[in-house]
């Protein structure tokens, strides 16, 4: 796990310091609590716990942590809500005291704080399931201007490998959306460009893959890739997105100058690979995870208008910051 | 015949989903008859708690997809409550 810890302690030296406020709605969770004090600790964000003060002040007892220097807010605290109901009233049909229910709950109280610049991420999902996560994503903060769709990203770092950034990629979505659509894959792809600009610090340029290059088959599957690519050159002019590319034609110059006629600025040089559907994302990236022994670092959510990690229920103490880095890193970059 | 508890529910199903009341029969699938998105099931859930001055945990009220699931365990939990 040598190349993780690598690139993530280049990401610390990015955010320490930057004073980023990351909310976590699950602070009576041991890990969550070990997590947030190292990152304030080792100035690395701001830490925001929402639960019940006694509640946390236990689980820190117990486990003789010291929280004296955390924030921590209660999810019914008055003068937090009376500023979040009209807000979220704008938002819905719903009525006034449901809101209050909803906003009383943590998950939803911090997606709020997000929402209302109160913190700048929110980093959840060590007991949450992840669509919970999304669900009050969506519902709360809200999609990103011009992507309708949640999608997940992963950061892949393969040792020897020459291409992409630096020998990092970004695969898409490897995660969350089983068939995208045409519409749903452009989204993929625009949110991917901003991840992969905010994480990976570089200009992002596009794949999207199929089993054809530039028409080398007439198959449906692959009209559905060409007919994506078309949307994201139309909705975002300014990205550099090409295909549809056989893998190896997106990632290998050779190969690319070999099957691409004309100019191309992804075809070879690829940093993001944007994968036809679940399938064939979640089998590339254990694949390349096993067998070239990169690492995987995610899934990690992409697409709603602020920074929001859903962790891994197993996630450990390092995951945990691993990925408060990672989020503020795309905080920062807003 | 229907308690008012579960009229209650059925006409703030309608009201959630944006469907005709006399749609809401307990056979009827969410996702399926009501072309749902999760979100109103979450707002299903809030104005539930609301109206009856419960808890939901939202990620068991997920697994309830028929109307008919959603009124059993909003009633369970009114009884628990009392």
């Amino acid at each position: 796990m040598a190349e993780k810890n690598e690139f993530i302690a280049q990401l610390k030296k990015s955010v320490y310091g930057k004073g980023v406020r990351v909310v976590f709605p699950e602070a009576e969770e041991l890990r969550i609590l070990e997590a947030a004090i190292i990152a304030q600790r080792e100035n690395l964000a701001v830490p925001i716990l929402i639960g019940n003060q006694e509640n946390v002040s236990q689980v820190a007892r117990e486990h003789n942590l010291d929280i004296s220097n955390l924030s921590i807010i209660a999810p019914d605290e008055p003068s937090y809500l009376e500023k979040y109901i009209p807000l979220q009233l704008e938002q819905s049909s719903l009525r006034e005291g449901a809101v209050r229910r909803l906003l009383k709950k943590p998950l939803f109280f911090g997606l709020m704080m997000v929402k209302a610049g109160d913190a700048d991420a929110m980093v959840g999902g060590a007991v949450y399931e992840t669509a919970s996560i999304i669900m009050g994503g969506t519902m709360v903060v809200g999609m990103k201007e011009g992507v309708s769709t949640p999608s997940s990203f992963f950061l892949m770092d393969i040792p020897g490998f020459q291409g992409g950034e630096s020998g990092k990629l970004i695969f898409a979505d490897c995660a969350v959306l089983p068939d995208p659509t045409a519409e749903e894959l452009s989204d993929i792809a625009i949110a991917s460009a901003e991840s992969a600009k905010a994480i990976l610090g570089c200009e992002s340029r596009v794949a999207m893959l199929s089993f054809s290059t530039k028409g080398s088959s007439l198959e449906p599957q692959a009209e559905k890739i060409v007919q994506a690519t078309k949307i994201v050159s139309e909705r975002r002019p300014e990205l550099l997105v090409d295909g549809e590319f056989q893998a190896d034609t997106a990632i290998v110059p050779a190969i690319a100058k070999k099957k691409v006629k004309g100019e191309s600025s992804v075809a070879g040089k690829a940093n993001v690979l944007i994968f036809p559907d679940l399938n064939s994302g979640n089998i590339a990236y254990k694949l390349v995870q096993r067998l070239a022994n990169a690492d995987a670092i995610g899934p990690l959510l992409q697409g709603f208008a602020k920074p929001i990690c859903d962790l891994s229920r197993g996630a450990t103490v390092d995951d945990i910051i691993g990925s408060i880095v990672v989020t503020a890193v795309q905080a920062i970059d807003r | 015949m229907v308690s008012e508890n579960e009229a209650k529910i059925m006409e703030i199903i309608a009201e959630v989903f944006e469907v005709q009341q006399d749609q809401v029969t307990k056979d009827k699938n969410f996702v399926d008859d009501f072309n749902a998105k999760s979100i109103k099931i979450i707002e299903m859930c809030a104005t539930l708690e609301d109206e009856f001055d419960i808890e939901i945990d939202m990620e068991d009220a997920r697994k309830n997809s028929t109307v008919g699931d959603a009124i059993d365990y909003t009633l369970g939990l009114i009884a628990a409550s009392k």
